[in-house]
C-alpha cells in the first residue's frame, strides 16, 4: 500500500501543470464564483447624488440619473433614491408600491458607518464541493488506464492484494486533494470570507467527506467502464445536473420545491446544507459514506474480474 | 454547395439539441432564481414616508426574461463551435485541400450556419412568447441577429487555425464560457450589475452589452451610447476576423 501510495503521489507531483490545476485554479475559481454568483440577502439600493445615506444591511450603489429606469426595470422590488450633498434622501423611486426598503432607510441611524458586505462562503461552496465530489475522477482515469495496459492484472497475480493497491492509490490522490483543500481553506480564512454558521474545522470535515464519497463512486465507475473518456461524461452529465439542483449556481433557499426534491438524491445537497447550517447532516452523510464503501467493494471486485 | 451544407445541418442531431438549449437553460436558471428576485414582497399596509415617492410604471424584467435574453445570446456565441467543427472536419478529411474557390466555400459555410442561427433565434423567441409571454421588439431582434455574425466568423477562424478536434472545442468552449460567466449566462444580470467589481468586470464580455441593449429596449429606455459601442464592436471584430481568415486561407491550412 505504501509503495502504491508513493508511486501515485510521485507520478502526480511530476505531472506538468499539476500544482496550477490543483491550487491556483481552484482559488481563482473561488474568486470568480464569489463575485459572479454574488446572490445576497442584503438588498441593493441605487442612489443618484454625491453621497449615499449610511444604512445597515443595505448595499448602496451609485448610478447616473439616466440609468434610473434601467435599474428599476431589472431589479425587482428595489429602490432608487435621490440624495443631497449631505447624503439625505430627497426623493424615492420605487418599482413597487409600499416598498419595505423605504422604512429601513427612513429609520436608519445616520451616525452608523458605511455598510460593506463580506464575501459569503455560501456563494462558492457549491462549486468547491462539486470539484471535490468529482475529484476521484482522476483515480478512475488511472485505474482504467492500468486496467487497459495490464497493470491491474499483474498486481492481481502478484503477492499484493488488489484492494491494498487501490487503497494506496486512493490515499495518494486524497492526500494531494487534502493539501489543495488546506490551501483553499487558508485562502477563505485570509480573504476574510463570511463562514456563516460554519467554521474552518467544519469545512475541513465536509471536504474530506466529499472526497471519501467521490472515491467510492469513481472506483465503482472504474470497475464498470473501459473507456476513460466516459469519466468526463459522468461528471458533467450526471453529477453536474444534480449539482445545479443542489445549489451550485444559485442559493438552495430560493430554489423551487421541485428542484429541492431532486436535490434530495444528490450528495452535494446534504454536504452544502451541512455547511450552510453549521451542523453535519449525520444520517444522510453516514448513509452516503456506507454507500460509498459498498461501491468501493463492488468496484474492486469488478476490477479483479478483468482478464 | 449551399444545398449540401444545409442538408448536412438538417441531418445532424447536434444542431437540434443546440437549438433547444437556450429555452431549456432559461427554464432551469430562471426557476432556480425567480424566488431570489421576489424575496422582498411589498408591504400590504400603506407607507407613510417623509419624502416624495415616485412609482416606476415601466416593465419589470423578471428572472425568465433576463435569462431568456442572456441564454439565447450565449448559445448564439456557443454555436461558433458547430461552424468551427464543420470547417475543421473539411480540413481533416482533406476536402478543404481539393476546394478551388476557398472563399466561396467559407461563405457558403457562413451563410448556412447563419441561417441556422436565425432559425434558432426565431424558434426560441416563439417559445419565449408562448410560454413566458415575452414580446420581443424589432430592435432587440436586430441585436440578436447581429450576434451570430461575429460568432460564426470566430468559429471559422478557430476551425482554420487548430490542428485537432479537442483543441478546437476546448478553445472555443473556454472563451465562450468565460464570456458567459461575465455576461450573465450563469447568474442574473441584475445580480452581476449590483455587485462590487463585477459591475465593471462584466463589460469584458460582449454579451453584457448585447443583453443590456435588449433589456433597455424591452424596458423602453433609450439605448444611448451602448448601441454605438455595439455597432463598433460588431464591425470591428467582423473585420478583424475576416482579415485573419483571409490571411489563414492564403498561408495554407493543411493539417
Amino acid at each position: 500500500m505504501v509503495q502504491s501510495f508513493n508511486f501515485t503521489f510521485k507520478a502526480l507531483k511530476n505531472t506538468k501543470g499539476f500544482i496550477v490545476s490543483m491550487i491556483i485554479m481552484p482559488i481563482f475559481m473561488i474568486l470568480l464564483v464569489s463575485i459572479t454568483l454574488a446572490y445576497s440577502k442584503v438588498p441593493t439600493v441605487a442612489y443618484i447624488g454625491e453621497k449615499a445615506p449610511n444604512v445597515t444591511n443595505i448595499k448602496m450603489m451609485k448610478i447616473e440619473e439616466k440609468e434610473k429606469d434601467y435599474f428599476l426595470g431589472i431589479s425587482q422590488g428595489t429602490l432608487v433614491i435621490k440624495t443631497n450633498s449631505e447624503g439625505e434622501v430627497e426623493k424615492y423611486y420605487s418599482s413597487i408600491e409600499n416598498n419595505p426598503l423605504i422604512p429601513l432607510i427612513e429609520n436608519a441611524d445616520k451616525n452608523t458607518k458605511a455598510f460593506t458586505e463580506r464575501p459569503n462562503i455560501n456563494y462558492s461552496i457549491g462549486t468547491m464541493l462539486f470539484k471535490l465530489l468529482t475529484a476521484a475522477g482522476l483515480l478512475a482515469t488511472v485505474l482504467i488506464q492500468e486496467k487497459g495496459n495490464g497493470i491491474i492484472l499483474r498486481v492481481k497475480n502478484s503477492k499484493t492484494k488488489l484492494s491494498t493497491y487501490i487503497l494506496g492509490k486512493s490515499l495518494a490522490i486524497m492526500f494531494v486533494y487534502e493539501i489543495a483543500t488546506l490551501a483553499i481553506l487558508m485562502f477563505y480564512k485570509f480573504a476574510n470570507y463570511d463562514f456563516g454558521k460554519s467554521n474552518v474545522v467544519d469545512l475541513g470535515i465536509i471536504f474530506t467527506i466529499a472526497l471519501l464519497i467521490s472515491t467510492g463512486i469513481y472506483i465503482f465507475v472504474a470497475g464498470l467502464i473501459k473507456n476513460e473518456g466516459l469519466i468526463w461524461g459522468i461528471s458533467s452529465g450526471i453529477i453536474f445536473p444534480l449539482g445545479i439542483c443542489s445549489g451550485i449556481l444559485f442559493p438552495i433557499e430560493y430554489m423551487p420545491e421541485w428542484m429541492k426534491a431532486i436535490a434530495h438524491i444528490s450528495p452535494l445537497y446534504y454536504l452544502q446544507i451541512s455547511v450552510i447550517n453549521g451542523k453535519i447532516e449525520v444520517l444522510p452523510i453516514c448513509f452516503m459514506l456506507m454507500a460509498s464503501f459498498l461501491l468501493t467493494m463492488v468496484g474492486i471486485k469488478q476490477l479483479a474480474k478483468q482478464e | 454547395m449551399l444545398k449540401k451544407e444545409i442538408k448536412g445541418i438538417v441531418k445532424n442531431p447536434i444542431y437540434y439539441i443546440v437549438m433547444m438549449l437556450p429555452f431549456i437553460i432559461t427554464f432551469i436558471m430562471s426557476e432556480g432564481t425567480k424566488n431570489y428576485l421576489l424575496q422582498r414582497p411589498e408591504f400590504t399596509h400603506k407607507l407613510n414616508a417623509t419624502r416624495e415617492i415616485v412609482l416606476y410604471s415601466g416593465q419589470i424584467l423578471d428572472a425568465k426574461i433576463q435569462f431568456a435574453v442572456s441564454e439565447l445570446n450565449f448559445m448564439l456565441l456557443m454555436a461558433s463551435i458547430l461552424i468551427g467543427l464543420s470547417v475543421f472536419e473539411e480540413r481533416r478529411l482533406h476536402i478543404w485541400d481539393r476546394i478551388v474557390d476557398k472563399r466561396k466555400f467559407v461563405l457558403v459555410k457562413f451563410f448556412a450556419h447563419y441561417g441556422f442561427s436565425v432559425v434558432m433565434i426565431v424558434f426560441n423567441l416563439v417559445l419565449f412568447a408562448i410560454i413566458f409571454g415575452m414580446q420581443t421588439p424589432l430592435k432587440s431582434i436586430l441585436i440578436l441577429l447581429s450576434m451570430p455574425i461575429v460568432s460564426m466568423l470566430f468559429g471559422i477562424l478557430i476551425g482554420l487555425i487548430v490542428q485537432n478536434r479537442a483543441m478546437l472545442s476546448n478553445t472555443i468552449l473556454m472563451i465562450v464560457m468565460f464570456m458567459g460567466f461575465f455576461g450573465g449566462a450563469l447568474s442574473l444580470t441584475s445580480v452581476l450589475s449590483n455587485t462590487k467589481f463585477m459591475n465593471v468586470l462584466m463589460y469584458i464580455s460582449p454579451l453584457t452589452i448585447a443583453n443590456k441593449l435588449i433589456y433597455k429596449d424591452l424596458i423602453n429606455v433609450n439605448m444611448g451610447r451602448e448601441l454605438f459601442i455595439w455597432i463598433v464592436f460588431i464591425l470591428g471584430f467582423a473585420g478583424l476576423f475576416t482579415c485573419f481568415i483571409e490571411r489563414r486561407m492564403k498561408n495554407g491550412t493543411v493539417i
